[in-house]
């Protein structure tokens, strides 16, 4: 891992702040009916797992609990969704951004083939691999987020090794299925934060090229 | 007993056994109705070709039926969802709102020509064994107070629910059809897709049209003939719908204005039990098989322009045999715009402390004494609170005439509460 920032406690609180002001302080608008749910689905970083793979939960569990200590301003959660097709609805449709995946299933969702291939193809990006699972997001995840979540799960994987897991990679070898969000990568590539939101295609979830 | 007096008594037990074999045959299988089931197939509406979750006057009717028959609707709960007695609160958060309503139908009422008047006599609902109410972030009427997620999942039967989420409670049954109505006309499709556009370009409450996970796909999926125009089923609409109004209990007759030549009536979301206001957004929600019997009432539809009901004695047993009420009037604290009003001037409204004629602010305030009341006297969360006054406690007009304070009553039956 290269290229992280050192920050003092306080500097570096306040920086995280900063940065997820974006993800916190969203009006409390929203006109449709389900507009003010789309507000908590923003102001909590609700981390998507599944009932049929009970292991996504308990970890979903235990990352919610690291940031929630690490990275409070998420307010991060765990959601569970009752199948996996329940996950590819909700990333495909922009309900949630964020999901644990085997990367099997993210690979699939993303290239848009079975059993989600009436879901995708969906531009599905990577921050981090945690076991068995990969933890990603929609491509229009914003970059500061990704850059955040990516540093803070890379040091608490140094800090608090059980039950977190790290794939023996994280940036050295990626899966090309399922590519690094921009993010993620300024983060393992030793850059700073994005100051601005780096553009990562279309602004929608859903994959225009293949492979892309 | 001698040999003979052991036969003739053996032979006098077979006959009666034969009797009654016979008798319970005889009763069983005498069949009083003609009866259309319109089945549920699968786990999802998306699997299931007698399910919708738009209205659009496109779609095909899934059944034909004759006036009189007694119809028997499979329905599905109002989330299509997968909760059991399990279901926490993250399973909530999971929730794909792009599947709301399932409904099934809709069934052509062979006769039924737009103009006419469609009657719907409700003559049973057969509740499933598991019902649930959620608080659902962003959604319901305290939804700016009410921002966690929670689920109360009950066990129903045909007397009461029980639920582990809120012990001390049991809700009677009274089940209705939430959602139950006929599909729009052209016309009124035209019309209605006009009035909620210019309403939201206004800043109001509306769910436009969501070809995500729209069903029947061929008509309102993303490929659909129809995409752009299929209705959601959230409100109410002349054609019925999404009424929630726990009075068309069984017995009563709704009468339908029919659009459409056989109208295609459909029922879904059935709630177990309802106060009047559903305030946390969802009643018992669950699946049902929903028995209905219709009747052509031609040419009624000029007289019968939205939904009516009719009925007998079926209120009485709403009642309650006692009570605990609270009341509300449009009192508010300086500055605060209710949640409700903040589409509106909020600069005019933010510094007064008294609105004129509001009874949304009034019921709210009503509702809000109420949840304190059974937080305080009744020792419930206030979450609980929130959702039993969901499912048991009605908010109901006292006037409307003495301006600028209108007034909302709460009022929840205490024998729900078990000691």
């Amino acid at each position: 891992m290269t290229g992280h920032i050192k920050l003092a406690p306080a500097s570096r609180r306040a920086v995280l702040r900063l940065a997820l002001g974006g993800l916190i302080a969203l009006p409390a608008t929203g006109h449709a009916p389900y507009g003010q749910w789309g507000v908590y689905r923003k102001r909590f970083l609700l981390i998507l797992t599944t009932k049929v793979d009970p292991p996504s939960f308990a970890l979903g569990q235990r990352l919610a609990e690291v940031l929630a200590e690490r990275l409070p301003d998420s307010r991060a959660r765990v959601s569970r969704a009752p199948h996996k097709a329940r996950v590819a609805s909700l990333i495909s449709t922009g309900q949630l951004d964020l999901a644990l995946m085997r990367p099997d299933d993210a690979a699939a969702l993303r290239r848009g083939l079975p059993p989600f291939a009436d879901y995708g193809p969906v531009q599905l990006r990577r921050l981090v691999g945690l076991g068995d699972f990969l933890l990603v997001c929609r491509a229009d995840f914003p970059a500061r987020h990704a850059w955040l979540l990516a540093r803070t799960i890379a040091e608490a994987i140094r800090d608090l090794p059980a039950p977190l897991t790290p794939v023996p990679t994280l940036a050295q070898k990626p899966d090309s299925s399922v590519p690094l969000h921009k993010g993620a990568r300024a983060y393992f590539t030793g850059e700073p934060m994005p100051d601005r939101e780096l553009e990562d295609g279309a602004g929608h979830g859903h994959e225009h090229e293949a492979g892309g | 007993m001698r040999a003979g007096q052991y036969l003739a008594a053996g032979g006098i037990a077979l006959i009666l056994a034969a009797a009654n074999m016979s008798a319970r045959a005889d009763t069983t299988d005498v069949k009083a109705w003609d009866v259309l089931r319109i089945e549920k197939t699968g786990t999802h509406c998306a699997d299931d070709t007698n399910c919708m979750n738009r209205l659009h006057p496109a779609i095909e009717p899934v059944a034909f039926a004759k006036p009189g028959q007694h119809l028997v609707f499979e329905t599905r709960d109002a989330l299509d969802s997968d909760f059991d007695l399990n279901s926490q609160p993250e399973d909530v958060t999971a929730a794909d709102l792009n599947l709301v309503h399932p409904m099934t139908g809709p069934v052509h009422i062979e006769g039924a020509k737009r103009g006419d008047v469609l009657a719907v006599t409700l003559l049973d609902i057969k509740p499933d064994q598991y019902g649930y109410t959620v608080i659902v972030p962003g959604f319901g009427f305290l939804r700016d107070r009410y921002t966690e997620p929670f689920i109360a999942n009950w066990k129903l039967t045909r007397v009461e629910a029980v639920s582990d989420e809120i012990p001390g409670v049991a809700i009677p049954f009274n089940g209705f059809m939430g959602s139950v109505g006929v599909l729009p006309g052209e016309p009124e499709l035209e019309n209605i897709l006009a009035r909620e556009a210019a309403l939201q370009s206004a800043g109001g409450v509306v769910l436009t049209p969501e070809p995500t996970s729209a069903l029947p796909s061929e008509v309102c999926g993303p490929e659909g003939t129809h995409k752009d125009e299929c209705l959601r089923t959230i409100p109410p609409r002349e054609n019925g719908g999404n009424m929630d109004v726990k009075q068309m209990q069984i017995g009563t007759t709704l009468l339908l204005p029919c659009f459409v030549d056989g109208c295609g009536l459909f029922i879904g979301d059935v709630h177990y039990a309802q106060g009047d206001g559903e305030v946390s957004g969802t009643a018992i929600e669950m699946g049902a098989e929903v028995t209905v019997a219709t009747e052509i009432r031609r040419g009624e539809a000029a007289q019968v322009k939205v939904p009516h009901f009719e009925g007998g004695d079926e209120l009485k047993r709403l009642a309650p045999s006692e009570f605990y009420a609270t009341t509300g009037f449009p009192l508010k604290e300086q500055g605060e715009v209710p949640v409700f009003s903040t589409y509106l001037d909020g600069e005019k409204i933010g510094p007064l402390e008294n609105l004129s004629e509001d009874l949304t602010l009034a019921a709210r305030n009503a509702l809000v004494a109420l949840i304190d009341w059974m937080v305080e006297e009744k020792g419930l969360t206030p979450q609980q609170a929130y959702v039993v006054a969901s499912v048991a406690a009605d908010l109901r007009i006292g006037q409307l005439v003495d301006v600028p304070n209108y007034t909302v009553s709460a009022i929840i039956p205490t024998t729900i509460f078990r000691e």
